[in-house]
């Protein structure tokens, strides 16, 4: 498999406290890859870094074989719009911040609008939307442009049944052209959408591999029954800050 | 085409936060109103003279109290209000209350003293006596007329002819100004100082929301996003400038200065006022503090833009010929002075094209400043 992303000994400190020490890991090309941790764990802080909008200490980013961060598109945890701006004005605008001729990003934002089930919404104001619409519109935003690495925090905090199916189908529709890191506490998504999984916790990876290969990775003979047992048996029954 | 966009996106959201902006363009405006109903209808200023005359049979005190009350503007209003007193009590306490600019006395026997000395040509005239704050600087004015007034009567009167005389002219061209007229200009500034706020709430919008994570992962430069603030605040600041002239116009203010001129005053003043609030922003991250903390640098332009009242200006150099005042640091000081030249002593580029370049240089300097400061501090 060819890597698109490559996290070479990544460092951050804050203080005394280490919040990512020296990770390292490879992305596939084309694959959805679960980046999981409790609360603290330094998974935002190294996805800040992985996206540019926080400089490590140490270490190096490499996509696409270039040590450049371009091309990736980042979903936050927050819901990020602009209230003022209607869903289709806001995704053209964010288009053409990336260069996007307004004929194409017209075009893609009525793509994106369809795929994620808010064309009825097109016109209306962000500050009227739902949160759930909200929580859509906020990943339509990080795909705009169309990037080869796509980082989606807690993308379907929030929603409902309906609208999780529908993120999570069209998570993976995109996984062909957009690779996809998926930051989510949900257990059961991150199972049902992952092709693998890194587990981090204190800085530290613990595991990284595909869910069935970690879930048989179990010391005992029976295997774990789900991703959450991997995952507890991993990072503890302590509760996190 | 990012600048572009942006452009368009601020001014969606600009408009469509409508609120904000008609509370800012409307404040200097309903400014110009409340001066006008303190300042404008009585055209001149009046002088409140407290009077106590002990000499009320004579002819001579009813004479000197009629030539004061005779001193008139060109519309035959009078300048001096006499208000009887009955004791010199009551006078000075006027003075302390500042309802009364000065306190005169007519002494007893003065018309007496005044008789004998024109027949004899020997002699004093009884004092009048005056009294007044040195505080109040109408209390200043208001002596001055009872002065000059004064000395003409007793002049015209004994035949003592003073051998002196000053003859006074009016300052550029020979266009009455009112009282009024004069805070006209501190209206404009007033406007656009306003702008602190809407540009400060444009940036810190963008922060509190966090979208300008986004704006930052698309590489859009500060430079273009504080340009396209900027540019919309521009269009802001303007139509709140041409407000408050027109409100000034419909309240009997008249100008034949350039307005060309003034616009482009206008501009600068803007670029300057969204120069500074992009540093205010700098100290601040949400709303909140925009409205807290951000009055501190408005009351701080407000105030030395003469805004509160007329400063006396320290000067610290003189440039080209040109005095530099220590006010002039803040551009929208400077555009006091440049919009009074314009609209009351109809001024042209080469009268102000000094204080012109040194407001554009000097905004110039701020928002570079401020954008680098946005920049460190927002890592952006």
């Amino acid at each position: 498999m060819e890597a698109i992303l490559e996290v070479e000994h990544l460092e951050k400190k804050y203080g005394d406290l280490i919040a990512v020490n020296s990770i390292s890991f490879k992305v596939n090309k084309g694959e959805i890859f679960g980046f999981l941790g409790p609360n603290g764990a330094g998974k935002t802080t190294t996805i800040k870094m992985m996206s540019g909008l926080l400089k490590p200490d140490k270490g190096n980013v490499i996509i696409n074989g270039e040590n450049k961060l371009k091309s990736i598109g980042v979903c936050p945890q927050n819901i990020v719009v602009w209230e003022n701006l209607t869903c289709h004005e806001q995704l053209v605008f964010m288009g053409q911040m990336y260069n996007i001729p307004a004929a194409e990003a017209k075009k893609r934002s009525k793509e994106l609008l369809e795929a994620l089930g808010l064309s009825d919404k097109k016109d209306k104001l962000a500050k009227t939307l739902s949160g759930g619409m909200l929580r859509r519109l906020n990943i339509a935003l990080a795909l705009i442009h169309s990037p080869v690495i796509v980082f989606l925090d807690e993308p379907q905090a929030g929603l409902d049944p309906q609208s999780r199916v529908l993120v999570r189908d069209y998570i993976r529709s995109i996984k062909h052209t957009t690779t996809v890191i998926l930051s989510t506490h949900d257990m059961e998504e991150a199972e049902k959408l992952s092709d693998r999984v890194c587990i981090i916790d204190k800085g530290n990876i613990l595991a990284l591999g595909t869910t069935e290969a970690l879930k048989k990775a179990n010391h005992s003979d029976t295997p774990f029954k789900s991703l959450e047992d991997v995952f507890i048996n991993m990072t503890g029954r302590s509760l996190r800050e | 085409m990012k600048l572009l966009a942006n452009f368009t996106k601020t001014f969606k959201e600009n408009i469509r936060d409508w609120k904000i902006i008609i509370l800012v363009i409307v404040f200097a405006p309903f400014f110009v109103y409340l001066m006008n109903m303190y300042l404008g209808n009585s055209g001149t200023t009046v002088y409140h003279i407290a009077l106590l005359n002990h000499d009320k049979e004579g002819i001579f005190a009813k004479e000197l109290i009629h030539e004061w009350k005779e001193i008139k503007t060109e519309e035959n209003a009078s300048i001096l209000n006499l208000i009887p007193v009955s004791n010199s009590e009551a006078g000075k306490k006027m003075i302390i209350d500042r309802t009364a600019d000065l306190f005169i006395t007519i002494p007893a026997g003065f018309s007496t003293s005044f008789k004998h000395y024109t027949q004899s040509k020997k002699g004093m005239l009884s004092s009048l006596t005056s009294y007044g704050d040195p505080k109040n600087i109408r209390t200043m004015m208001a002596a001055s007329f009872i002065d000059y007034t004064t000395y003409n009567f007793i002049g015209f009167r004994t035949g003592i002819q003073i051998p002196f005389n000053i003859q006074f002219e009016t300052a550029g061209i020979q266009k009455k100004i009112r009282d009024f007229d004069l805070y006209v200009p501190t209206m404009l500034v007033l406007a656009i100082i306003m702008m602190l706020f809407t540009a400060g709430a444009s940036i810190i919008r963008e922060v509190e929301k966090e979208t300008i994570t986004r704006l930052s992962l698309s590489k859009l430069s500060s430079f273009e996003f504080m340009t396209a603030i900027s540019l919309n605040q521009i269009l802001i600041g303007i139509a709140s400038l041409v407000l408050t002239l027109l409100a000034a116009y419909t309240v009997g203010f008249k100008t034949e200065g350039s307005i060309a001129l003034l616009l482009l005053t206008g501009v600068i003043t803007c670029f300057s006022v969204v120069s500074i609030s992009i540093i205010t922003t700098c100290f601040i991250r949400s709303m909140f503090g925009l409205l807290t903390i951000g009055c501190f640098p408005f009351f701080l332009l407000m105030f030395f833009s003469d805004c509160f009242m007329p400063l006396p200006k320290i000067n610290l150099v003189n440039l080209f010929g040109n005095p530099f005042f220590l006010n002039d640091i803040l551009p929208t000081a400077t555009a006091v002075r440049v919009f009074n030249k314009i609209l009351n002593y109809d001024s042209d580029i080469g009268d102000i094209g000094f204080e012109l370049i040194w407001m554009a240089v000097l905004s110039g300097i701020y928002f570079v400043a401020g954008v680098l400061l946005f920049r460190r501090k927002y890592k952006y």
